[in-house]
């Protein structure tokens, strides 16, 4: 190597550390936020969201709170609170509404939860055993997941529809009914009728979940299973079910929670009636907070709502553990 | 070979055959018939429309309501305000997330599980519980029926599920190629940006869709934090079954309206919105 090349690429080198050294010293923002320590980036990082959880989550719960203890009034536009202790949740006890408004979400929740189960079962053992234009199948499946609760309760309210409902068509046709029967209007089918359309709504995701589970299971097994001579039925108790019964744990657990906050399609199919039957605790709390405008009382029950959240939540993060 | 047995098997197959096509349309039919009722009706006139026993084939379409609500200037700004309220909800979520998220998969601090808990805790609290404090805070701070009210409403759901779905994505793509930048010479956020959001476009997007959708399809929120100037299509569309003439020929065009950018996001993304319902266990 001759002396000049040597020359250029030492002083070249030097050049380069140079830059370095200049912007390890000085550096602009940048250079100084990319030498901080992993804790500190971390917390740099999630600096904003932390700040807008608290912000909009922590603070209003927080708020929540003492709006449960007050009774918020509106005079004149302005909002003046008085602070009432325990009434609010004292007047929900005493409510004669309450236990009927208690026994309906449990009553909602459970028939859901188990019956959303039972379908996507169904279907997702379908799917995994065959299924007859199963590509079709799969393109159209996401469907009721996807539209909103507002476009799902105005085809089901159109479908219940006691004047021109395809519903009373087809159980008329079929010899069912003797005459078209107003579904959401009648308390003692409202309530049906309702959880009819939201199941509807939450199969797709569940039986989504559960063929995942089932795809997961080794081939193996199926013909480990058929070389010992078992059916179809041996291979569901003693391969499918086993392998699957983790998810089904954690389904169980978060259908449960996201049936306790169902509103939209309640509210919209029949905004609790008639006679309260097919009022659950999130409908009971919007209408005092918002059309009664007793925002204290909506308070109080929305705590209940979140005290009932809180468990399952809890049993939800349990049973991740345990699976995990 | 077995010549009797023949004719016997193939009835069972045959059997078996038209069974599993039976089971396999009333599951269609099942998870169908709902929607295409819905679109069907929106193309009715009034006649058929309103008909007992209702007409399953119309005998003549018309697309006279779809222009109807197209020139609806209500309903068009309601198309306009989801879009607006929807489209920055999907991208704030995102520009925060990504950063959370990074944090979470990739590096390692005191507090890190607590802080994780405490996000993904949050998306759990029931929305009925916010929205009464929401409403007030809102109503003094000013942001009440704003749309930036509604983002920071639909941003407190959104954030949380963002972090956690992204961070899945995150976690399943190898670190390496990041260190490996890092090495050479990239800054932090250069290989955030020139490495990891490349390598997961598809979660992002994904990510992006649900968010979206969520936003796009928001309705308890949405009836109480906006007013007439911003409400979103949602609650604008519940206006019509409130209405003192139940606008049948208006509402279905409406609804289908309104499905058409979701079902658009959910046909052609289907794969990823399938690995993202099944990796995060989250709706």
């Amino acid at each position: 190597m001759d002396k000049a090349n040597r020359f250029l690429m030492i002083f070249g080198r030097g050049r380069e550390q140079e830059k370095k050294d200049r912007g390890m010293r000085k550096g602009g923002l940048l250079d100084r936020l990319d030498r901080l320590s992993d804790t500190s980036t971390a917390y740099l990082y999630l600096m904003p969201t932390l700040t807008l959880i608290l912000l909009t989550v922590f603070v209003p719960m927080l708020y929540a709170l003492f709006i449960s203890f007050s009774k918020v009034a509106f005079t004149q536009g302005n909002m003046t609170y008085d602070f009432v202790g325990l009434s609010n949740y004292m007047q929900l006890l005493s409510d004669a509404r309450f236990l009927n408004v208690l026994s309906n979400t449990v009553f909602f929740t459970v028939t859901k939860v188990v019956a959303t189960l039972a379908i996507a079962f169904g279907i997702s053992l379908t799917i995994y055993f065959g299924l007859w234009g199963a590509g079709f199948f799969k393109r159209i499946f996401l469907i009721p997941w996807a539209l909103s609760n507002v476009v799902n309760s105005l085809m089901w309210q159109w479908m219940y529809s006691g004047d021109y409902g395809i519903f009373n068509e087809v159980l008329l046709k079929l010899g069912f009914i003797d005459e078209y029967q107003m579904w959401l209007v009648n308390e003692h089918t409202a309530m049906s009728a309702v959880l009819f359309a939201d199941i509807w709504k939450s199969v797709p995701y569940v039986a989504l979940l559960l063929l995942a589970a089932m795809q997961s299971i080794p081939r193996e097994l199926h013909e480990a299973s058929k070389v010992d001579g078992g059916g179809p039925i041996t291979a569901f108790y003693h391969i499918i079910l086993p392998h699957i019964k983790p998810v089904i744990m954690v389904l169980l657990v978060i259908e449960t929670m996201w049936t306790l906050r169902v509103f939209d399609l309640i509210w919209l199919l029949t905004k609790g009636g008639p006679q309260d039957s097919t009022m659950t605790l999130n409908v009971f709390a919007y209408e005092q907070a918002f059309r009664n405008f007793d925002l204290g009382y909506g308070a109080a029950i929305s705590y209940c709502i979140t005290i009932l959240t809180l468990i399952f939540t809890f049993f939800y993060m349990k049973t991740l553990k345990v699976e995990n | 070979m077995n010549y009797t047995a023949t004719p016997r098997r193939t009835l069972r197959r045959a059997l078996k055959g038209i069974l599993v096509r039976v089971i396999s349309l009333s599951l269609m039919l099942y998870v169908l018939f709902p929607f295409l009722w819905l679109v069907l009706s929106s193309v009715k006139l009034p006649v058929e429309l309103l008909s007992r026993p209702p007409v399953i084939i119309p005998e003549k379409l018309t697309f006279k309501y779809y222009a109807n609500l197209f020139e609806n200037g209500s309903f068009m700004t309601a198309v306009w305000n989801s879009l607006i309220v929807a489209g920055f909800t999907t991208l704030l979520s995102l520009v925060l997330g990504v950063f959370a998220s990074y944090v979470f998969a990739r590096l390692k601090f005191p507090g890190r599980k607590a802080v994780f808990l405490t996000i993904l805790g949050s998306q759990m609290l029931p929305q009925m519980a916010l929205l009464i404090p929401l409403f007030i805070l809102m109503r003094m701070s000013g942001l009440l029926y704003t749309f930036q009210g509604l983002v920071l409403a639909y941003i407190t759901f959104s954030l949380p599920y963002v972090v956690w779905m992204y961070y899945s994505f995150l976690q399943s793509l190898p670190h390496e190629i990041e260190e490996a930048s890092r090495i050479d010479g990239c800054t932090r956020l250069q290989s955030i940006f020139r490495i990891m959001l490349p390598l997961s476009a598809t979660g992002l997007t994904a990510t992006g869709v649900f968010v979206f959708i969520g936003a796009w399809n928001e309705f308890l929120l949405a009836s109480v934090l906006t007013d007439s100037g911003s409400r979103t299509l949602p609650s604008r569309i519940s206006e019509f079954i409130g209405q003192d003439r139940i606008a049948y020929e208006l509402m279905f065009p409406a609804g289908v309206i309104s499905c058409i950018p979701v079902l658009v996001l959910v046909l052609y993304f289907q794969k990823y919105i399938v690995q993202g319902l099944t990796e995060g266990g989250v709706k």
